[in-house]
């Protein structure tokens, strides 16, 4: 197919949108409508994944030092943890900052520490994990370690958080696949009806001489211009209601602190600009492909 | 120049179309196609744009045989006919400059004073020169079929096939699209016409092919409608 031949092609289709307005109008409506539907699904599950994570990300691995550890190993251990791909960071907790700590979470009751003879807490490595699935193997290295006492990463939170949250992950990629097949297959079926319509015209092409890519593209511009509309329209509605409607939400599910992702915005908008135009074309060409073989 | 070897069809389930059909219409004839509806007219001219394929015998048009041409090679072979219907067929969205112009894009021919100027032409030949802007639903019957001979004729056919072009027109309009065709064939183009109206082919007294129960019952030079 020649560039020329392609120009003319997608002159055709954006003429024919033009003189069908009902029908086009019709297009984009369903396009709009069943893209919307994916869009606020999306946004959801976006929203619920950055929570998720920002959940996750508060597990850390905690290894208790013994008090005769040698300084030396310690510190060995301490950037080996550093350069470990799971680990985000860590730090080195001494005896006298964690006797700190305790006094200020006891508050008022920090003179019952005065009850102690000298400082019975242990030094400590606090480990914070990239994921909070390798919390299990970490503690279970660490606790092999010559300077270390214990490990503790509170097992039974951390094993029922990461139970809901792939549960969680599961069933939004579950409903976005379904709704994805859904919206293809609510589109399809409208450019079909939309082309059945349009069956003679194949014809008429056809018996004039017509290859038949040149049937096809005019009809699959049309559909990739009609989705890309269905598209923008729907950008811009979510666009419009992100911010709201996920303040909404997290004002009803205020046991969920819903974040918002600044880079996920964008990329939603590139998804579903994309899907318009990609199930607009497909619809059109395995539609028209009924009456080029009849 | 169209030829049938032996043409038969037979359509699944058992209906027998044309029957044994031996016939020769060499260039620049104008020939009438005629028989009660169900002869078998329609399979006739379905052979010769290979919209349908023969179940037994050879059909040669333009040199080519028709059977044997690949899919890909039917767009080419049917931008050398001209084909024009009872039911004008014109692309309802497209202006009469732009269904004219459809053949011509279909031949890669995408200049826009090309276009024009042959259009032009064609519509001056046809008689409706003023009309380029408007849709064919802003046109009368005889008006659209114009439109469809000027789409026929703009690629510069060697053959017009014409399947009842007048079986829609009241008799005065039919009576000029006839007398367009006759025109259209005097500049050289071979036409062969299925038609029902007796009155035209009595007046002309062109070739007549006769065809009853799919077979030709009847192919006389300057013939009538009906036998004499």
């Amino acid at each position: 197919m020649k560039p020329k031949l392609l120009l003319f092609a997608l002159k055709s289709a954006l003429q024919h949108c033009n003189r069908n307005k009902l029908m086009s109008t019709f297009s984009v409506t369903t396009t709009t409508v069943m893209l919307l539907m994916l869009g606020v699904f999306l946004v959801v599950i976006g929203s619920l994944n950055v929570t998720l994570k920002a959940l996750e990300d508060k597990v850390d691995v905690i290894a208790y030092l013994k008090d005769a550890a040698d300084p030396a190993l310690v510190d060995t251990l301490k950037q080996n943890l550093a350069s470990n791909a799971d680990v985000a960071s860590v730090a080195y907790v001494s005896k006298d900052e964690a006797l700190a700590r305790m006094k200020q979470t006891l508050g008022d009751k920090a003179q019952l520490l005065s009850q102690v003879q000298g400082n019975p807490l242990p030094a400590s490595l606090e480990v914070q994990l990239k994921f909070a699935s390798s919390a299990p193997a970490l503690a279970q290295s660490l606790q092999r370690e010559q300077v270390v006492e214990d490990v503790d990463y509170k097992r039974d939170v951390v094993d029922r958080l990461l139970a809901i949250t792939s549960f969680l992950r599961l069933t939004g990629t579950v409903i976005v696949a379904g709704l994805g097949a859904i919206t293809l297959f609510i589109i399809v079926n409208t450019t079909r009806i939309a082309m059945y319509a349009r069956r003679q015209e194949v014809e008429i092409m056809k018996l004039v001489g017509a290859t038949d890519w040149f049937v096809r593209w005019p009809f699959i511009f049309e559909g990739m211009f009609l989705g890309l509309l269905g598209g923008v329209v729907t950008v811009a509605l979510i666009a419009a209601g992100y911010q709201p409607m996920l303040q909404r939400i997290s004002g009803v599910l205020t046991f969920l602190p819903l974040a918002f992702d600044p880079t996920f915005l964008p990329r939603l908008l590139l998804i579903l600009f994309g899907a318009g135009i990609l199930i607009g074309g497909m619809g059109s060409w395995i539609s028209v492909r009924r009456f080029l073989d009849a | 120049m169209i030829v049938l070897q032996g043409v038969s069809k037979v359509y699944p389930g058992g209906i027998t179309a044309l029957d044994n059909v031996d016939i020769t219409i060499p260039e620049r004839e104008f020939a009438f196609l005629v028989g009660p509806s169900g002869a078998g007219k329609s399979t006739f001219t379905k052979l010769l744009i290979r919209d349908e394929i023969a179940s037994a015998g050879r059909v040669f048009v333009n040199h080519q045989d028709v059977g044997r041409l690949k899919r890909k090679q039917i767009p080419y072979f049917r931008r050398k006919i001209g084909v024009v219907f009872q039911d004008f067929k014109l692309l309802p969205y497209k202006t009469v400059l732009e269904n004219v112009a459809f053949p011509l894009q279909v031949h890669g021919i995408l200049d826009k004073p090309v276009i024009e100027e042959r259009v032009n032409a064609v519509m001056e030949l046809v008689g409706l020169p003023e009309c380029l802007q408007r849709f064919p639903d802003q046109l009368s019957g005889g008006e659209q079929q114009r439109v469809a001979i000027a789409r026929a004729l703009v690629h510069g056919p060697l053959i017009l096939i014409a399947d009842e072009p007048t079986g829609n027109l009241d008799p005065n309009t039919a009576w000029e699209i006839v007398q367009l065709l006759i025109k259209i064939n005097s500049y050289g183009t071979t036409i062969l016409m299925a038609t029902h109206n007796r009155e035209i082919v009595d007046m002309l007294r062109r070739r007549v092919i006769h065809i009853e129960h799919g077979r030709i019952v009847r192919d006389e030079q300057e013939g009538a409608y009906h036998a004499a």
